[in-house]
């Protein structure tokens, strides 16, 4: 499915949450969605998935607006970790439920899953732990199979090896039936493999649209002596630095020439690759971010 | 309409708390008194209200499912007017089903002669000489009507928080208070009134109920229509 913002704005009173947000998802594609709390990834997802109303601006999905929307709603699932269910529910109506509302629902992918993560179908959901909790919104989100969907932080409580568990999965019924799929987390170095193209959220506004291979290739550490770096750097987009005597260490991002690289690396600088966390942190650090 | 199935379907899932729950604890309100009054008889026929307490839970139990429900719903990307459209449903088939049993009951007490003790619990007194269906019509409409109004105080919580509930009270309150004060000093006739309005009750509640059926189904419709999940 394919998603279209434009100028979107959300306020509550003089609080501005989303200001000037314009974004393009190409359908049957992996998009990670990154920001520190409170820069206003949950209330993007939610404006996208017709759960809030933007105060300005447009959304549309397949070309035309979600809120009442039956026929981009039924194609849309959104998991989030602030999720509640009906008290008297148990983990089985549930996912009868949901069964029972997505078109394109996998029974057999879902029990599967539920065998898998040994989730106990016939317990409260309110008598689960947090990361069961987020287990069966991820069996959701994965069986659902819909054409748009969305996952709003949902490791939640998950230990590591029922994350990447979730994150194979994803990736392997993605290969077989893709569809446009938006990940919001914290945990980008987790989910760098899975990802396509991640999107930046700082502060209210999109700070970085990018590739992720072009994320990955434009970020480096240069290191070397302080003079011959500082000399370096100067036209690039830094990160981060840190100086110790005569030495230092510099995260740039931006783009190097293989010839500007052979040459730094025969005056003695040397180039190290960055993890897609350690930029992101620094992209999104309040003070240094703006840099 | 996959949407509308899918509500039905939720509150199908929740036929504990609709149908077992309610019906129990009448049964357990008719048992003890039913055992109380069997060794505290006395000659006088009586009629009390135990069928209260089903109406009052059902009304309880529809204000904290609408919350409940549409929280899950609006998660599954349920349309808000398939949500509406599908718990008005359920309420009616639940109005429909509760009205039958409590028939049946009211039918078993009348031939019993009120349980062997001529003790009246699950027909109300101003009914029980009204043909059996306008008995059923009446409690229906009275079902409908407590479980609409349960979704309806839900629906402000929602779009209004609970501040809403509030300024709804208040409102309330204002329109009784200007009601009472008109019909004590506005109505030169009031007595008049007053009488024509006992001699046509059952015209009146035919007329009125489902008026205020209409107005909360109305107004539940509108509230929900533009509501979010505050979470």
């Amino acid at each position: 499915m394919h998603v279209k913002l434009s100028k979107v704005r959300k306020a509550y009173g003089k609080n501005v949450v989303l200001n000037d947000i314009n974004m393009v998802l190409e359908k049957e594609k992996i998009y990670g969605l990154v920001g520190r709390n409170g820069a206003g990834k949950t209330t993007l997802l939610k404006i996208i998935a017709a759960q809030l109303f933007p105060s300005e601006g447009t959304v549309q999905v397949n070309e035309e607006n979600p809120f009442e929307n039956e026929a981009i709603l039924s194609q849309l699932c959104f998991v989030k970790e602030s999720q509640t269910y009906p008290d008297h529910f148990t983990v089985k109506d549930i996912l009868l439920t949901a069964k029972a509302t997505f078109p394109l629902w996998d029974e057999t992918f879902c029990q599967a899953l539920v065998a898998r993560y040994n989730v106990p179908v016939k317990l409260r959901m309110r008598k689960l732990s947090r990361g069961m909790r987020s287990v069966v919104g991820v069996i959701i989100g994965l069986a659902s199979r819909a054409p748009l969907t969305i996952f709003d932080e949902p490791y939640l409580g998950m230990d590591a090896v029922a994350r990447q568990y979730f994150y194979d999965q994803l990736l392997a019924d993605y290969a077989d039936h893709p569809r446009t799929i938006i990940l919001s987390t914290h945990l980008i170095d987790e989910v760098s493999e899975l990802l396509e193209h991640v999107i930046v959220v700082k502060e209210g506004r999109i700070l970085m649209q990018e590739d992720v291979e072009t994320l990955r290739a434009g970020a480096v550490t240069v290191t070397g002596e302080k003079g011959k770096v500082a000399a370096f750097i100067q036209q690039q987009h830094v990160l981060s630095s840190q100086t110790l005597g005569n030495v230092t260490n510099v995260m740039i991002f931006g783009t190097i020439s293989r010839q500007e690289r052979l040459q730094a690396e025969a005056e003695g600088l040397s180039f190290s690759a960055v993890s897609l966390q350690k930029v992101m942190v620094h992209l999104t650090d309040q003070e240094k971010g703006s840099a | 309409m996959k949407g509308i199935r899918s509500v039905l379907y939720m509150h199908w899932r929740s036929v504990g708390s609709w149908v077992y729950i309610p019906w129990l604890i009448l049964g357990s309100v008719f048992l003890i008194n039913y055992g109380w009054r069997s060794f505290h008889q006395d000659s006088q026929s009586t009629n009390d209200v135990g069928n209260m307490v089903i109406f009052i839970y059902l009304f309880t139990v529809a204000w904290i499912f609408n919350g409940q429900l549409f929280a899950f719903a609006s998660g599954l990307s349920i349309k808000r007017m398939h949500f509406v459209l599908g718990s008005v449903m359920a309420a009616i088939l639940i109005s429909i089903g509760s009205s039958l049993l409590l028939m049946l009951l009211i039918v078993v007490e009348n031939m019993t002669n009120g349980w062997g003790i001529d003790w009246h619990t699950f027909s109300w007194k101003v009914t029980q000489t009204f043909a059996y269906w306008e008995q059923f019509a009446i409690y229906l409409l009275v079902f409908l009507c407590l479980i609409l109004l349960g979704f309806f105080l839900s629906s402000i919580v929602i779009r209004f928080r609970k501040r809403g509930l509030l300024v709804f009270g208040v409102l309330l309150y204002v329109f009784f208070l200007v009601i009472s004060n008109t019909s004590v000093n506005g109505f030169d006739h009031e007595e008049a009134f007053w009488t024509w309005i006992g001699q046509h009750g059952l015209l009146v509640f035919y007329s009125l109920i489902p008026a205020i059926i209409l107005l909360l189904f109305g107004c539940y419709m509108l509230f929900m229509r533009r509501a979010i999940i505050r979470s």
